[in-house]
């Protein structure tokens, strides 16, 4: 939203306290009224009931085919991008604008070769990494992201999608974690040799990683977006183990989160991984969201996790990407509303997939996500 | 000293994925007098399938299991020159690749370790690989299997079609499929003979699907 104030240049946001208050006010209207989706997601986040259960839909280089640009024009202009944003959110009649354009965005910056397929997102040059051996990870320096050419576009796509979306829509930025950064410049594999070999050598690029992107963050924070969403996608039992995590992401992961905290915006995580550790990344970066594809690894049912994390943090998910694919419409808003009964009750919980809506899928599943939320997703839950 | 006492700590270094003591304990099996053969089955595939198990049971992760393959591959590097014409059974023989469009290749890498380890011959295409290559590759080697990965939604069509494709081989190659994106229903959908979840299952799926 745009309507922060600024005071000697920087903008003034809501304590949690404040927002807190509103979000139980605006409960309270939804009782008799429709709430807007920024106050829908607010009353969401804050746990407590809106009028329905607010979906968002992470439909993102997809969002370009409702435009007609290309994949590329997508992840370098950023009018493009924002009104394909603008028209995706609009159609599918999602809860929140986001500005995630890819993973590669941060890689990009630091010097990583890229490609810019006509068909797919983009992506590095896999063939060419910048880090080619462990040598090489005291090779990366500091700059500022608001004078490179993607992470400047994304900073320009926060303050241009904040303006958009006036007090209607809340806005979600986006940051890659440090250790999804190094990979996009290393390869996963040879990566996560690394961690296990040279796990100092390592260290040296996280900190310097680190140090950029808690400076991306503050740049999104200060172009008016609500929040800031981190992906720590190794953060789950696909990728590292617990305390491979804590040692190599989590310590610098936390660094981001508490700044994006200090600016007053909302800590949100994404995590698309299989059976994530929730428990960590909470005692890690204090999320109020976190946005996932698959039960925590310790938690085996919905019945469980709303039970155990319910209270702690706020619900972001969780309909499969291979359902989107494969299922038809019916079944989508079948397994929505699965997830709704199980995970919306008392607020703290928005409806979404587990990762970005598969760019080239049939846009009627997105469409039976937001059906499902509006029918089965209308408080109190039946 | 005997040959367990020789083959299990070749088995310990790949399980802690040490490969200069794998590669130092095969030399000195191999001076020792112990069959090349019998070093990789009792010693470097034992270690690979505890890796392999830990990995199943979420005990070990990603990492640990890249680590291991290259300990795996250490000790092989050093077995290979006393192994030709030693090893001539006929071993079953997996193409493999990542479907044209998708450049994640680890998911396939490590499936290709566990099918090493569990005695395939396997060819690795790489990634982003075009049908035509993959079906020129089966019937070029004479390959009974197929084996596809792919980790975006966006190429999952490449899949379908090249699982499509390899139908229509005489002789029918034995088609099985993983990555993120896929699920039981898909894989069925698209007429694929086999699916694993992860790359430890891969082996044990595959055995049951050419014992049909």
């Amino acid at each position: 939203m745009s309507v922060y104030p600024r005071i000697a240049g920087r903008l003034v946001r809501p304590t949690p306290g404040m927002l807190k208050l509103g979000a139980g006010l605006f409960a309270l209207q939804a009782k008799a009224l429709p709430l807007l989706p920024l106050e829908r997601v607010l009353a969401a986040l804050y746990h407590k009931e809106p009028d329905r259960v607010p979906v968002v839909h992470f439909l993102l280089g997809g969002a370009r085919r409702l435009t007609g640009i290309s994949y590329e024009e997508f992840s370098r202009n950023p009018d493009a991008a924002v009104e394909a944003y603008a028209a995706m959110t609009e159609m599918l009649g999602s809860d929140a604008y986001y500005n995630v354009i890819d993973l590669s965005v941060e890689a990009a910056d630091f010097g990583q070769e890229m490609v810019y397929p006509s068909y797919s997102t983009a992506h590095p040059n896999y063939m060419n990494p910048l880090i080619k051996t462990p040598d090489d990870y005291n090779r990366l320096e500091t700059f500022d992201p608001r004078t490179t050419p993607r992470m400047g576009m994304v900073i320009k796509v926060g303050r241009m999608l904040s303006r958009k979306a006036g007090i209607k829509y809340p806005v979600l930025g986006f940051c890659f974690g440090p250790l999804g950064v190094l990979a996009m410049m290393r390869g996963a594999q040879a990566l996560f040799i690394d961690c296990v070999r040279f796990p100092e050598k390592v260290k040296v690029a996280l900190d310097v990683i680190t140090e950029v992107l808690i400076d991306f963050v503050r740049a999104q924070c200060d172009t008016g977006v609500d929040g800031v969403m981190l992906d720590t996608l190794f953060a789950a039992q696909s990728g590292i183990s617990r305390d491979m995590w804590e040692e190599m992401e989590g310590k610098y992961a936390r660094r981001i989160a508490d700044e994006i905290r200090r600016w007053g915006a909302l800590v949100t995580l994404h995590n698309c991984g299989n059976r994530p550790y929730f428990d960590l990344q909470i005692e890690y970066m204090r999320p109020d969201a976190i946005s996932f594809a698959d039960l925590p690894d310790d938690c085996d049912s919905m019945r469980e996790l709303k039970e155990k994390y319910g209270g702690k943090v706020a619900l972001v998910g969780f309909v499969h990407t291979h359902e989107i694919c494969s299922k038809d419409a019916g079944e989508i808003m079948e397994v929505a509303r699965e997830q709704i009964k199980a995970l919306a009750p008392g607020g703290g919980f928005i409806l979404a997939p587990g990762c970005e809506y598969p760019p080239n899928a049939e846009f009627l599943n997105a469409m039976a996500m937001t059906r499902a939320a509006r029918i089965y997703g209308k408080y109190p839950i039946r | 000293m005997d040959r367990n006492s020789q083959l299990e700590p070749i088995a310990a270094a790949v399980k802690d994925g040490d490969d200069e003591k794998a590669r130092s304990l095969c030399e000195s099996a191999l001076q020792a007098g112990v069959d090349p053969r019998e070093i990789i089955q009792k010693g470097l595939s034992r270690g690979m399938h505890e890796v392999g198990e830990l990995f199943g049971s979420g005990e070990m992760f990603v990492p640990e299991l890249l680590v291991a393959a290259e300990a795996m591959n250490a000790g092989i590097s050093v077995l290979l020159p006393s192994l030709k014409g030693a090893d001539d059974r006929k071993k079953e023989k997996v193409v493999i690749g990542v479907v044209e469009g998708d450049v994640h290749g680890i998911g396939k890498n490590l499936v290709k370790v566990m099918l090493e380890a569990d005695g395939f011959e396997v060819l690795d295409l790489g990634f982003d690989v075009p049908a035509e290559k993959f079906l020129e590759e089966v019937s070029g080697s004479g390959a009974r299997v197929l084996a596809l990965s792919t980790m975006m939604t966006t190429t999952l069509p490449n899949m379908r079609k090249t699982v499509e494709l390899a139908g229509n081989l005489q002789p029918k190659p034995v088609t099985i499929v993983g990555g993120a994106p896929l699920s039981e229903d898909l894989v069925f959908e698209m007429n694929a003979d086999g699916f694993a979840r992860d790359a430890a299952q891969a082996p044990g799926m595959l055995r049951s699907v050419l014992s049909r």
